[in-house]
């Protein structure tokens, strides 16, 4: 297991300890990305998958109440990897982050194009200082920044340009993976545009295989070559984005996307009554069942995660 | 509300400062329903005349655990004790009234002193004094004529002090072959009076002054340390509430306001801050406590005035620019809000959270400044205060001869007080402020 | 559902003073440069555009959050002037901000919320205070009433926070709603009830809406007429179906094409995304304001002078050169 993809996460628990009890954000996720595509991850605020790109990344905060599972990437299992050696081969170095928000957390008071090139020299990647500002500014060229705006602050950049810099800095060591989470969202139409295209074309030349976090069904259709679905700390769907997009199987993939209003064609917006679920202590069964309009009986017990035709994969008593 | 006193259980540091402030609040209270605030000023104005029976600078009871042997004061009254009335004849009685007592401990008494009562109006009384020992030996002490309320302190005669050789109150009790030792037992205090009137009376008190007395011990007046240690706390408390109140809330309004109606109104009132925070407080209340009162109501009030434009209207700005951003109170312009409304209603609360702990913490540097203002002399010359205690003492020489506790209590509960009220503030600012919590 | 006239704005200036050292002026933010529309009884209009044209200026200006430095608004047929007493006027207009936690004090309950602007207005007896909460409370669905009264905005979800904002702008029986990116800081699924919600109002009351988004995919879904602002201008104005299937600015056009649909074919190919940034509100540039990304400006016209509206379509106006008398409509695929 694990070989076919050049990221499989198995089985990945993410627990985190709080007063009230522990919250399940990532609960037995299991994921396949294939090389040279994109996963998008699609779920609402409050589903966990920010804590997912956390925990693939192994940025855990300190009141971690459990950690476990299984992350290949190219073939060897890095959750065994003791932290020191997960630093210096893997975090930045074969697998990156853009986080939620990066275009506002750049450090103000450094320059961009030396922000850029900040990880190739943590990371012993370039011999020279000046070898790191070429390579900066070869990732420049790629994400469509001019190389004049190497020498200038952020604040004298605009929101998009900020975003295609945080995009730079997880691609100058040229990893294997890039995780965005919400890569646009609080950008504008034309902008957000800008961004997709941007990641498009990396995906072309560079061959970077990506995961996209984002609860943007719209825009996660821009890039995805697969798609999967969270919902309360799980995985309810996945599959190939042709399939999903046209037809979701799982009842809250089709609520979601019939709440979704489209451009092109006129349809009746639907939407989905209700919350969902504390991740601390979260229901037993089903944990979208409270909300669903196809529940039944069998609802009470927890779905397992059932092969549909396709290669699909949905966590639904209804395909069972 | 509810919530927040819950939390409060979670954290010692609070629960240890609830409790000391709880203890320090029944202080108060007990202070001022057992001894009344006009009582509590007499008796410390007091003077000699109400303190004769205590010892002077005694050390406070419960260190007799550590040193068993410190003498208590012995009082004998002529009331109960044996008398004899002698009929001479010519309107002349003599009166020999014996009084008598048991000393058992090992180390002499601080001092001895005799109280004479009499009514006699044109004819005074003369009286005889004579120390009998226990064994056996018979020392005239004095003889004179006593005036209404007769003082006579043995241990500060000099002529007696010269006869005997000593300091009276350790030749009297010493034993015979070994001077330095007490001689147990029963000594008896001859009163010979001579009355002249019919009417004349004569009344005898023996104070045998011992080492300890009290809880907390006396000072130099004789006066029991127990009331200003008591009284103390009522003050401090009172006085830091009020100057933290007034201060606080002033500075908050002052703060929502300039920020609220900006421009020059804010302006100014920065500006006034500034100059008010180079402006140094202890040497402006020194010398208003020097040239203009040393009231305490004086000085509260202008500690308050210099509090107002303190540092606080820096940090409350601070937080109310970004409160005037806030999007409900853009909403409450729109729904009609006026001025004032937004300011006291939608801005002030938010500031709630950080203003309680400053409080809490901002009560005992008040208590420290008005006790500060005390040990420099510059106290209300009316009120028992912790502070007054500690200039009394130093200025006493309390640490050169060994009284330490005349120091170390009023210290101790100033310490005390600090401590509750800061552990209170920290642990309040760690609820109210959960980021600087750790997780 | 159209009835007369209730908002009519006429030629609306913005402008915000910058000034460097507190009172050296350097110039004049631009924000709102020329706006005229009107808005009929019991509409839905939404105005589009991306950060930074202005939008939300407008929207402040219409509330009487700001003073217009030039330019006037009728509201039923009277002038709102400057900011100050239009006691008559704010209760009769109602705002719903972008952020709903932000909106609410959080140190008061929803019943202390929704009484604010009744006490502020003048509803002086409890009674009824409590009579017309409990009444908008059922109506935007937060019930039962008797478990929300007491709850504090943060104990609500981000639907039921937005919910409490729309109850507090309807509690005093506006005619207008002004609407600021009311939904984009929701999750998904409750977007669409929170929209439903407001046109299940309009509908009720026959109130009129201004729905201000940058989310175009929303508005077919909403309202009856849109504007499509640019650096501060109005210039697009058609009916919703109108402007989605015949964009005619080129900007619109850029606009509608940019905007994804959750289709899986769009991985396959680029888009066409006009060049460069908004203009800087601050310093715009000469004549109109896109003509420096627009693919089709006509050198010495539409960098010269700034177009008026044009009126190419029934109903359909736009501020754009190639509409102009002697010229001929450009067709709408010109942005793929």
């Amino acid at each position: 297991m694990g070989q076919n993809g050049i990221l499989t996460v198995e089985d990945l628990r993410l627990h985190f300890r709080t007063t009230k009890g522990p919250v399940q954000a990532v609960d037995d996720v299991t994921l396949t990305l294939r090389r040279g595509r994109t996963l998008v991850v699609v779920g609402e605020s409050g589903c966990g998958k920010s804590s997912l790109a956390r925990a693939i990344l192994r940025l855990l905060p300190r009141n971690v109440h459990t950690y476990s599972g299984r992350i290949w990437l190219n073939g060897s299992d890095v959750m065994t990897l003791p932290e020191e050696q997960f630093r210096r081969e893997v975090r930045w170095v074969r697998l990156a982050l853009v986080p939620q928000g990066a275009m506002n957390a750049l450090n103000p008071v450094l320059r961009v194009g030396e922000q850029v090139a900040e990880p190739l020299v943590v990371h012993g990647r370039a011999a020279s200082v000046a070898e790191a500002r070429r390579s900066a500014a070869e990732i420049f060229r790629q994400v469509g920044v001019p190389l004049d705006f190497l020498d200038r602050y952020p604040f004298e950049l605009s929101g998009g340009m900020r975003q295609r810099v945080a995009i730079a800095m997880a691609l100058v060591t040229v990893p294997d993976v890039v995780l965005l989470d919400e890569p646009t969202s609080a950008l504008d139409v034309l902008t957000q545009a800008n961004i997709m295209n941007v990641l498009k074309a990396i995906k072309r030349d560079m061959g970077t295989s990506f995961i996209l976090i984002t609860h943007d069904i719209a825009t996660s259709s821009e890039i995805a070559d697969d798609a999967a679905v969270m919902y309360a700390g799980q995985i309810v769907e996945a599959s190939q984005a042709a399939q999903f997009y046209r037809e979701p199987l799982h009842p809250y993939s089709r609520a979601l996307m019939a709440s979704v209003p489209t451009l092109r064609e006129t349809k009746t917006l639907g939407f989905i009554p209700g919350r969902p679920p504390s991740l601390i202590g979260p229901p037993q069964g089903c944990r979208f069942a409270d909300r669903c309009p196809a529940r039944f009986s069998r609802c009470s017990e927890e779905p397992p995660m059932v092969a549909v035709e396709g290669q699909r994969q949905v966590k639904c008593w209804l395909y069972a | 509300m509810s919530r927040f006193v819950a939390e409060l259980r979670h954290y010692p540091s609070a629960v240890a400062g609830l409790s000391v402030i709880g203890l320090l609040v029944l202080t108060s209270v007990y202070a001022v329903v057992a001894i009344p605030y006009g009582e509590a000023i007499r008796l410390w104005r007091g003077g000699e005349a109400l303190w004769l029976e205590n010892p002077r600078n005694a050390r406070p009871v419960w260190m007799t655990l550590f040193r068993p042997d410190l003498p208590r004061t012995i009082v004998v009254r002529s009331q109960g004790a044996p008398r004899r009335v002698e009929d001479l004849g010519g309107g002349v009685r003599q009166v020999t009234m014996t009084l008598a007592f048991d000393y058992p401990y090992h180390d002499f008494p601080d001092g001895l002193g005799v109280f004479l009562e009499t009514e006699a109006v044109d004819r005074p009384p003369h009286v005889a004094l004579l120390w009998h020992t226990p064994d056996g030996a018979e020392i005239r002490i004095n003889e004179f004529t006593v005036r209404p309320r007769e003082v006579y302190r043995l241990s500060d005669d000099p002529r007696l002090r010269q006869e005997l050789g000593g300091p009276p109150e350790v030749v009297l009790l010493a034993s015979p072959d070994a001077p330095d030792r007490v001689l147990r037992g029963r000594y008896q205090l001859l009163v010979r009076g001579y009355l002249f009137e019919q009417a004349s009376t004569l009344e005898a008190r023996l104070v045998v002054y011992g080492k300890a007395h009290g809880l907390a011990g006396t000072d130099h007046l004789r006066r029991d340390l127990t009331i200003p240690l008591l009284w103390g706390a009522p003050i401090a408390m009172a006085f830091g509430l009020l100057a933290a109140v007034g201060s606080t809330l002033s500075t908050l309004v002052i703060a929502a306001v300039g920020v609220w109606y900006g421009r020059w109104v804010d302006g100014a009132i920065q500006r006034i801050t500034e100059v008010n925070l180079i402006l140094p407080a202890l040497p402006i209340l020194i010398m208003i406590g020097t040239l203009y009162s040393r009231s305490i109501w004086v000085i509260l009030g202008v500690v308050i005035l210099l509090g107002i434009f303190g540092p606080g209207i820096k940090t409350y700005r601070a937080l109310f620019l970004q409160v005037k951003e806030a999007p409900y109170v853009e909403a409450a312009r729109a729904y009609g809000a006026g001025n004032l409304r937004t300011v006291f209603v939608y801005m002030i609360p938010r500031a709630i959270p950080v203003l309680i702990p400053q409080f809490v913490t901002l009560i005992p540097s008040f208590v420290f400044l008005e006790a500060t203002l005390a040990v420099l002399g510059l106290g209300d010359p009316v009120l028992p205060t912790w502070g007054k205690v500690i200039e009394d003492a130093y200025s006493k020489g309390a640490l050169f001869s060994g009284h330490y506790y005349w120091v170390l209590e009023p210290a101790v509960l100033l310490m005390l007080t600090g401590l509750g009220f800061t552990m209170l503030g920290f642990a309040l600012d760690r609820i109210f402020n959960p980021r600087l919590r750790e997780i | 559902m159209a009835g007369d006239v209730l908002l009519s704005v006429r030629d609306l200036h913005t402008w915000f003073e910058l000034r460097r050292l507190g009172f050296v002026r350097v110039g004049w933010v631009r924000a709102v440069d020329g706006v005229s529309f009107d808005l009929l009884r019991g509409e839905a209009v939404a105005v589009v555009g991306e950060s930074g044209c202005g939008k939300s200026t407008l929207a402040k200006t219409i509330l009487g959050l700001h003073p217009p430095t030039q330019g006037e608004i009728v509201f039923d047929g009277r002038r709102v002037h400057g900011t100050e007493d239009l006691r008559w006027y704010r209760s009769r207009v109602g705002y719903v901000q972008q952020d709903p936690y932000g909106a609410l004090p959080p140190f008061m309950p929803t019943q202390r919320i929704l009484e604010e602007p009744l006490l502020i207005n003048g509803v002086t007896r409890a009674e009824e205070r409590m009579r017309r909460i409990r009444r908008i409370l059922e109506e935007v669905k937060l019930t039962p009433v008797e478990d929300f009264l007491h709850r504090f905005p943060h104990m609500l979800s981000g639907g039921q926070q937005q919910r409490l904002v729309v109850a507090r702008a309807m509690i005093l029986e506006p005619q207008l709603i002004v609407a600021d990116e009311p939904v984009s800081m929701l999750d998904a699924s409750v977007r669409v009830e929170v929209l439903h919600l407001l046109r299940g109002l309009q509908a009720r009351h026959n109130l009129s809406i201004i729905y201000i988004t940058h989310d175009l995919s929303t508005v077919r879904y909403f309202c009856e007429r849109v504007f499509v602002m640019y650096g501060g201008m109005l210039i697009e104005e058609a009916p919703v179906d109108e402007l989605l299937r015949a964009p005619k600015h080129p900007y619109t056009q850029a606009l509608l094409a940019a905007i994804p649909d959750p289709d899986p074919a769009n991985a396959a190919r680029m888009r066409d995304v006009p060049p460069g940034e908004p203009p800087s509100l601050l310093k715009p540039p000469a004549g109109c304001r896109f003509h420096p990304r627009c693919p089709v400006a006509i050198a010495g016209v539409c960098d010269v002078q700034v177009p008026p509206h044009f009126q190419p379509a029934e109903a359909h106006r736009v501020a754009c050169w190639l509409y102009g008398a002697e010229r001929e409509a450009v067709p709408a695929a010109t942005f793929r």
